[in-house]
């Protein structure tokens, strides 16, 4: 049920926090359904987050405090806007580096360089 | 673009309310979800209900509530770090308070009891609980959270029970016990039995189920560590020995005042009856603690001895007596030995000195014996009394 298309949904699981967190820091307000939409544009279809994985996330930042909301009435239903908070911007640097981190050791680790290794 | 109408919308929530999403929140971002994905991507002319039962289906695996669900794990689950953090902390705290507490115990050193209660508590009260709480959440099946959770209220109690028995309190020896064997019986044939079924696994097991059989039964010997059973028997030679001389001391008193005159009985009938009381004083303490000590009524703990005792090592209630009812407490017993000390033992110079003597801190059988080293020097005193009478010489 988790995010995923072409990747497989081990190699993408940790990161769906620090996705979410960095799109909603760079485009300000966001709604579920419209993250989703960015994500698979952005990624041309690479990568789409499942409803399943992405509201039990949203929830969770809200309450860790990361994000916070505005509510919209649309007719009868509800929208809920998503918003970073000072606390959440910290977060999202916190995130982004160590992935970009984790980027490098992998790069090391499993030998993937431009002229020489396993990469293709 | 299509337009969803109120009707719709009403649908939609009470389907996904229906669905079992409770969250108020989660509902409304799901119907707003849904209502995009409706206005969005609904090819014209396709019925509405057939394309909503099409995209509904993206957002679970088995049912809808999976969502909720994960959302609630998610934010019960918040701490995960924070509580993994304490736990690893925790552990190593508690196993050096342990380890340090231990060694204070050994070398005789003030704190000891304090440091090892306060690792024992956290270990079994702030450790093993976390441990429970994240180890389960990371095992799939319920039989090994069922498995682990059982482990560890082994573990508690057996922490309980070692911290009991370093303390010397009660029950420790139940507590010890009873987890020793449901680790042995219990625990250990369970865990081989649902783990040795993984093929992957199967070496492990057994030889992790070997090892702790052996832990338990290196840990189940030493239960039974304690003085040898030499010492043990000739402590209660010693007191056999020492209530035969107290019972022939006072029937040779006894028969000293039967052939007493008129007059010379006067003269020793108070102090004697002083030495009477203190004599009987503490035979009833003794009878006393022997009925709490061996849960029998008085009359059978009159009879008792020390070798008669089914719980010689008993601390417990030889502690309480300090405390206990002014009856049979150590109050009631110095008062007594006070007046004894001013009205008799001084006279011939050899007063009863309880501060020479260990009545407090220490076991049933020890107690007893040394209450009747008094009861001896009571005797001796009454002999020295009649010596006195009759001017013979009074060794002092």
């Amino acid at each position: 049920m988790y995010i995923c298309l072409m990747y497989s949904s081990e190699l993408i699981k940790g990161t769906l926090k620090t996705i979410v967190l960095t799109l909603l820091k760079e485009q300000g307000r966001m709604y579920g359904y419209e993250l989703t939409q960015k994500v698979r544009d952005m990624t041309d279809g690479k990568i789409q987050i499942t409803e399943g994985a992405l509201y039990p996330t949203l929830h969770a930042l809200e309450k860790s405090g990361d994000l916070e909301t505005e509510k919209e009435f649309i007719g009868k239903r509800v929208r809920k806007y998503y918003k970073v908070t000072m606390q959440g911007s910290a977060t999202v640097k916190e995130r982004v580096n160590e992935f970009a981190d984790f980027v490098k050791t992998m790069q090391f680790l499993l030998d993937i360089g431009p002229e020489t290794g396993n990469a293709i | 673009m299509y337009r969803i109408s109120n009707n719709e919308v009403d649908y939609i929530l009470d389907d996904i309310k229906r669905r079992g999403v409770e969250l108020e929140d989660l509902q409304f971002n799901l119907l707003d979800h849904v209502c995009c994905i409706i206005e969005q991507e609904k090819p014209d002319g396709t019925d509405f209900y057939k394309f909503y039962e099409d995209i509904i289906v993206r957002f679970y695996e088995k049912e809808l509530k999976e969502i909720e669900v994960e959302t609630n794990n998610l934010l019960t689950f918040k701490n995960y770090y924070a509580m993994k953090r304490i736990m690893k902390i925790m552990g190593l705290l508690t196993a050096l308070m342990m380890l340090v507490g231990a060694i204070f115990k050994l070398m005789h050193w003030q704190g000891a009891g304090v440091i090892m209660i306060s690792g024992f508590v956290l270990f079994a009260v702030v450790f093993l609980p976390l441990l429970v709480v994240l180890k389960s959440k990371d095992s799939v099946e319920l039989k090994d959270k069922l498995l682990f959770a059982f482990g560890t209220l082994i573990g508690i109690a057996a922490s309980a029970g070692v911290m009991f028995k370093l303390m010397h309190w009660p029950l420790a020896n139940i507590l010890m016990f009873s987890s020793q064997a449901l680790f042995i019986l219990v625990y250990i044939p369970m865990y081989f039995i649902l783990k040795i079924r993984n093929p992957g696994e199967k070496f492990n097991v057994m030889m992790n189920s070997i090892l702790m059989l052996g832990a338990g039964a290196l840990i189940f010997s030493l239960m039974s560590v304690s003085s040898s059973n030499g010492i043990d028997q000739s402590l209660y030679a010693i007191d056999s020995f020492l209530n035969k001389n107290v019972t022939e001391l006072v029937a040779s008193n006894q028969r000293y005042y039967n052939n007493l005159d008129d007059s010379g009985e006067d003269k020793v009938r108070a102090k004697h009856e002083l030495s009477q009381q203190l004599m009987q004083e503490i035979s009833d303490i003794n009878t006393f603690l022997i009925s709490q000590v061996e849960g029998v009524h008085i009359d059978q703990a009159r009879t008792m001895k020390v070798k008669d005792l089914r719980n010689p090592k008993n601390t417990f209630v030889v502690n309480g007596f300090s405390g206990g009812s002014y009856e049979y407490s150590l109050k009631k017993l110095v008062a007594k030995v006070d007046e004894y000390n001013n009205k008799v033992g001084n006279l011939i110079g050899k007063p009863i000195d309880l501060n020479s003597v260990q009545l407090t801190r220490t076991n049933i059988a020890l107690f007893i014996h040394q209450m009747t080293q008094i009861q001896l020097q009571i005797a001796v005193n009454e002999q020295s009394l009649f010596m006195e009478e009759n001017n013979l010489t009074v060794l002092k």
